[in-house]
This record gives C-alpha cells, sequence and structure tokens, in this order.
C-alpha cells in the first residue's frame, strides 16, 4: 500500500543556500513522527513544502497520490493537511471563537450555526469556552497555542504539522496539548512533530526523522534514532559525541 | 468582521438616517443640500475604500481613479452612444469592477509602501491618459453630462444620494457580516495563517478590490451626472487626500464611521471656506492628531466613550 505523504528528492534553495538537499521520507496514515535537528537543518523548510508555502526546486511530492507540489496552502488545507506556526499565528483582532470560525466556514456547507456549535465544543475540550467571547489577542502565550490547535481541530485534517508547539508552555497546557496530539492521532491523523522539546518527541513519538544542513541523517524507531551516532555528532558536536556514545 | 452586539450602532444609524430623510422637509437650503449630496457621495467613497484598507488591510490610492473611470463610462456611453442612463450607470459599475480585478490580481503579492506606490502610479496613468485623450474626453475641459432627472431641483439627487449611501453600506454590511468578512479579518491579520485554514487569500482579496471599485464607480457615476460635468481632476491625488483623511477621521476600521467622516469633513470643509487654503492646512492637522491620539477615528472614539459609560453604570 502506498504511504500517505510521499517526499521524493525535494531539493528547496534560498539564493546559495540549500535548505532541503534531495530530502525523501514516506509517512504512513496514522503515523506520529517526530522531525528533530538543531537549528538550520531544514524542519520548517520542510513543513512550509509539504503545506504548499514554498514550491521545491526538484523533487516530487505525494499526498493521498496526488502531486501536491505548486498547490495552494488553502487547497491542501481543503485537501486535509494542517499546520502550526513556529510562531503562533493566532487572529489577534477577533474573538478566540471566530478564530476557529474561520477554518470552519471555509467549507460553503457548513453553516454558521453548525460552525459555531462545533467550534464550542472544541473550545471546551481546550478549556478554552470561557474565553470564546474574548478578542484572542488577550490570550497568554500558551493558551495562543491551544488556539491554534483549536483551529486545526476544526479542520478535521488527515495530516498535522505542528512546528515548535511546545516553545514556552507552561507544564499544564503542555499536558493538554500532548492529550490532544494522542487523542487526533488515536483518531487517525497522521502527525509531524517539530520539536525541540525531546521529552515530547521521545514521549509521543513511535518514529523519528532526524535532519541536518538539509538532509535526513537518521530515520526509524525512536530508540534507535536516539542512539544513531549521525544524530548524536549533529546535537552534541563530534568530541562529545564519541563520549556519549 | 462588523461588532456583532451592535444594537445600539443601530440605533445611532437610525437616528442619523431619519435627520436625513427629514433635512429637505424643513426647508434647509438649496446650498447645504447640495453639500450634503456630495458629502454623501465623500460618504460612499470613504466607506467602500475603508472595506479595502479596514476590513482586508490593503492599502490603495486608486479609490478615486476608479471613481473616474465609473463617472467616465457612464458619461461618454450616455452622451456619446446614447445609452440611457438605467443601462450607463450599471456599465460604469461593471467596467470598473473589470479595472478594480485587474489591479487586484496586479498587486496581489505587493503589501504596504509597495501596493501604495503601485495604486499611485495606476491613478496617475488613468488621470493623466484620461487628460491627454482630448479628442474623447476633451481634457482637462472635461464632458458635460445629461443629469439624472430633467429638474433643476436639487432635493430628488439628495435623496438618490441618500439612497445610494444607504444601499451601499447595506450591502457592505451584508457582506462584511457573512462568512467572507470573516476571511477578510483572516487576510487583514495573517495570510499565511489564512490560507494554512483554507481561506483562498487570493480569490478574497480579488474580490475585495473589486467588490469596492464597483461601488466607487457607480458613486462617481452618480456623481458626474449630479454636477453634470465630469473632469480629470476628480482622480487627483488631493482628492483621494480628501476621502482617506474623512475615512481615518470618521475611523476606517467601521464602515458606518468611515461613511460618517464623510458627511462631516465635506461640511466642515464648507464651513471653513471663509478661511481658504488654509483649512487644508487645519484638515491635514486634524488627520494627523485624529491618527496619533484616535487611531479608531472620531466617531469610533465616541462609540468607545459612550459603551465604556454604559459598562460603568
Amino acid at each position: 500500500m502506498t504511504a500517505q505523504l510521499v517526499i521524493q528528492g525535494i531539493v528547496k534553495r534560498f539564493g546559495g543556500l540549500t535548505a532541503l538537499d534531495q530530502v525523501s521520507v514516506e509517512i504512513e496514515a496514522g503515523e506520529l513522527v517526530g522531525l528533530i535537528g538543531p537549528n538550520g537543518s531544514g524542519k520548517t523548510t520542510f513543513l512550509n513544502v509539504i503545506s504548499g508555502f514554498y514550491r521545491p526546486e526538484q523533487g516530487s511530492a505525494w499526498f493521498e497520490g496526488r502531486s501536491i507540489v505548486g498547490r495552494e496552502p488553502s487547497a491542501l488545507a481543503a485537501a486535509g493537511i494542517a499546520r502550526s506556526f513556529q510562531v503562533t499565528k493566532i487572529f489577534r483582532r477577533i474573538s478566540v471563537l471566530e478564530n476557529l470560525l474561520v477554518p470552519g466556514l471555509t467549507n460553503w456547507s457548513t453553516g454558521p450555526r453548525e460552525a459555531a456549535k462545533k467550534g464550542h465544543a472544541i473550545l471546551e475540550g481546550l478549556e478554552l469556552d470561557r474565553l470564546a467571547r474574548e478578542p484572542a489577542a488577550n490570550l497568554s502565550g500558551g493558551q495562543a497555542k491551544l488556539l491554534e490547535f483549536g483551529r486545526i481541530m476544526m479542520l478535521e485534517p488527515k495530516l498535522v504539522l505542528l512546528d515548535e508547539p511546545f516553545g514556552g508552555v507552561h507544564p499544564t497546557l503542555k499536558r493538554l496539548m500532548h492529550d490532544t496530539i494522542r487523542d487526533w492521532n488515536a483518531r487517525g491523523a497522521s502527525i509531524i512533530l517539530i520539536s525541540h522539546d525531546m521529552g515530547s518527541i521521545f514521549d509521543l513519538c513511535r518514529r523519528i526523522v532526524a535532519m541536518q544542513n538539509g538532509r535526513i541523517i537518521a530515520s526509524g524507531p525512536s530508540e534507535a534514532v536516539r542512539k544513531d551516532p549521525a544524530v548524536l555528532r549533529a546535537y552534541l558536536g563530534t568530541q562529545s559525541a564519541k563520549v556519549a556514545s | 468582521m462588523i461588532d456583532r452586539d451592535n444594537t445600539r450602532q443601530i440605533v445611532a444609524g437610525a437616528a442619523i438616517l431619519g435627520l436625513f430623510l427629514a433635512l429637505p422637509l424643513f426647508g434647509f437650503g438649496d446650498y447645504w443640500i447640495y453639500i450634503l449630496t456630495i458629502g454623501f457621495y465623500y460618504a460612499i467613497m470613504a466607506s467602500s475604500w475603508s472595506l479595502l484598507v479596514g476590513y482586508v488591510g490593503r492599502i490603495s490610492f486608486a479609490h478615486m481613479a476608479m471613481s473616474g473611470i465609473g463617472a467616465y463610462t457612464s458619461v461618454v456611453a450616455s452622451g456619446s452612444f446614447g445609452l440611457p442612463l438605467i443601462l450607463s450607470i450599471p456599465l460604469a459599475g461593471l467596467v470598473t469592477g473589470i479595472f478594480g480585478l485587474a489591479v487586484g490580481r496586479l498587486c496581489l503579492r505587493l503589501h504596504g509602501a509597495y501596493l501604495g506606490l503601485t495604486t499611485i502610479a495606476f491613478s496617475e496613468i488613468v488621470r493623466i491618459t484620461i487628460t491627454a485623450e482630448h479628442e474623447v474626453t476633451r481634457g482637462s475641459l472635461g464632458l458635460a453630462a445629461v443629469g439624472l432627472f430633467e429638474t433643476t431641483d436639487r432635493v430628488p439627487y439628495y435623496y438618490s444620494f441618500l439612497a445610494l449611501l444607504v444601499s451601499s453600506l447595506l450591502i457592505m454590511w451584508l457582506v462584511l457580516r457573512s462568512r467572507i468578512g470573516l476571511f477578510f479579518a483572516a487576510i487583514r491579520e495573517d495570510e499565511d495563517a489564512a490560507a494554512s485554514l483554507g481561506v483562498k487569500v487570493v480569490r478574497w482579496k480579488i474580490f475585495a478590490f473589486t467588490f469596492s471599485s464597483i461601488i466607487a464607480g457607480i458613486a462617481g457615476s452618480f456623481y458626474a451626472h449630479f454636477v453634470q460635468l465630469v473632469t480629470p481632476s476628480m482622480m487627483s491625488l488631493q482628492e483621494m487626500g480628501f476621502v482617506l483623511s474623512m475615512a481615518v477621521v470618521g475611523g476606517f476600521q467601521n464602515i458606518f464611521y468611515a461613511a460618517l467622516g464623510g458627511v462631516f469633513l465635506e461640511i466642515l470643509l464648507e464651513v471653513l471656506r471663509e478661511i481658504g487654503e488654509w483649512r487644508m492646512t487645519l484638515f491635514a492637522v486634524v488627520v494627523i492628531l485624529i491618527l496619533r491620539y484616535a487611531p479608531n477615528g472620531l466617531f469610533g472614539e465616541l462609540m468607545r466613550m459612550a459603551l465604556a459609560r454604559r459598562t460603568r453604570k
């Protein structure tokens, strides 16, 4: 059976910098994959390619058997690919509920009442319903991250791309986010999770893909990647890696 | 997005509309009827400009050019081709809609100063082309236009412009309170986030340009058939500056406040006519002060204060 997401030989350059260099990876439906690597290794660029924000110079990308290269982000969202951003991008001047109505109403067959009902249910699950009518600008950093989760949930995605969702989040909220991610995954959504929070990565992901300098340096079960010498070198440097291994 | 709990605003709006409906009945002078009619025209221009800037976050200095395109389309269609106004005015809307669509498409990837400069360039191209195309447009001499009505009485014009203002505000309000208004807000706040959530950013930005241009074009054609003359000066950047000031002073984040700004500043300009060109300086100072101290505009600030007082009670 073909994997849900198939990436083959993707190259993405910014001027003289090759941000992604022949990246190939496959994600099966229902997988929860951690994407790790030092800063500048190409993780976010990879997510930007999958979600339609960047068009690669070379290579192909297929989601559920359809090519996604060159398709608009909005079309990919409609196809079932949802994402969060490293720097939270909530709509600050509209209410918390309206933030959820934006994705909820992009499907024209969904009416405002139906979308609002769904939005309230999601906000309740994220413990944000009491703030539904508040301007989103009033939310704390952690709550804003949760709101991004809520917006993703409105789309009922098949593939979720999370870019550093735990940065600066209180442990209580982080637990709620972990539970939400597990719940999405249990319902069948595939997830690619970028995080520098290794505790969360090893806690949540059964498989890890490690990147460095725009290339995939390791891919496999979490425990194996954790001990991979190339990964240790990338994170700790050559000398320290020798000591660690 | 329009505020959802806006009962007070609706009551205030109905009161203002009632006042404008009643004014001619109280023997209001012909001169002031004329000024208010022009004020309604500016109100349409300021509110449709604020839809683009305040709701979608796209700056445009080509709005008066759109109005001019509408005016010339209707005047040439009715004057040179004998089209009745009932057809030439919708044609004006159609033609400006096409121009709006083209400019919207051209400016898709532009933001801030780049977008502003591009729309200024477009506006000047239109104005200079019309000025230069003497055979069709008679250049800066302008073209005579037939009147909307066969009477010299200004009251029918007054009510026509009021009706046009109310209907364009109503249409804009209906669009803004629908899901499209929510998509506009999302695009204004963050285009990438909006796109990632399924909002067709390109489509809605072009729609906003086209929609506001159509309103400007129809308003321009009404204006031309009111003053019965159309000249390239109606597309000047100074005119654009007036509309911008009206929207800013009224409150460009709300179409109703921007419309009130249009009527209010048109009246103020007339009241201050005695001080000559100094009124323009005063005008500019007021705009700067409002931008600095009341970014929601005069009427936005008044409404905020009224609501705050009510909350305290």
